[in-house]
């Protein structure tokens, strides 16, 4: 039985103490992998952007949490599959999500990781701008996200 | 006979006129018909209401196009979705 964490939140996400959660808990397992994504300082232009907003659906932001999170469980051979996901407005160089799994064997946790991410990045129910000191700009998956996620199919 | 539907926009679509829109609606209307009514009615939307990437949800499920409104349902759009 995988155990599965999938988390909204508006606080500041503490990856550190999010990996060492993982960490202790994952006793008996051969792997850990873990992935961070954080706000970035700059957008495509090059331009400052002052934070990152994620605007989350009253209900179904945690419910696609909680679809990615459990599929991604039921497709690789994981033990430990986490997700901790920021909403509201994030500063450049906080994190946004969080991403752990944990397997007897690396090759499964790394995939799950991944698979996890091409999911959250097309399907994560949040709709998402950048805001700068030119204003603010929505920022939707590129083609390159969705051939990621193609990957999985 | 016509009835108030309360319409919820997410995203860019909130851009224009917020996230909340109440229209008249004709009996028997489709997500298709309402899009159309709305891109009619609020040109600023036109665009987004007739992409095929902007999603109709009613009851926290995706509708297609074809769906008819029900008496008692609301209506939300999504437009394309990211996290991370």
């Amino acid at each position: 039985m995988t155990s599965i964490i999938a988390r909204l939140q508006q606080a500041d996400l503490d990856a550190a103490a999010e990996f060492d959660a993982l960490m202790r808990e994952a006793v008996g397992d051969g792997a850990i992998v873990t992935f961070v994504g954080v706000a970035r300082a700059t957008n495509k232009a090059g331009e400052a952007v002052d934070a990152l907003v994620l605007e989350p659906h009253p209900k179904l932001t945690q419910l696609s949490l909680d679809q990615i999170a459990a599929d991604g469980a039921t497709k690789f051979d994981v033990s430990r599959v986490m997700v901790v996901h920021r909403f509201g407005s994030v500063l450049p160089g906080q994190p946004v999500v969080f991403v752990g799994t944990a397997s007897p064997h690396r090759r499964a946790a790394f995939e799950a990781a991944d698979y996890l991410m091409d999911r959250l990045k097309t399907e994560a129910m949040f709709w998402k701008r950048e805001e700068g000191p030119a204003g603010s700009a929505w920022i939707e998956p590129t083609e390159a996200d969705y051939r990621e996620r193609g990957r999985w199919e | 006979m016509e009835r108030d539907l309360d319409i919820s926009l997410f995203g860019r679509l909130a851009d224009a006129f917020g996230p909340q829109l109440n229209v008249a609606l004709p009996a028997a209307c489709s997500v298709r018909q309402l899009r159309e009514l709305l891109a009619m009615k609020y040109p600023e939307l036109a665009e987004l209401m007739r992409s095929s990437r902007v999603r109709a949800c009613i009851g926290d499920s995706i509708v297609s196009d074809d769906h008819l409104i029900g008496p008692r349902e609301q209506v939300e759009f999504f437009p394309p979705v990211s996290g991370g």
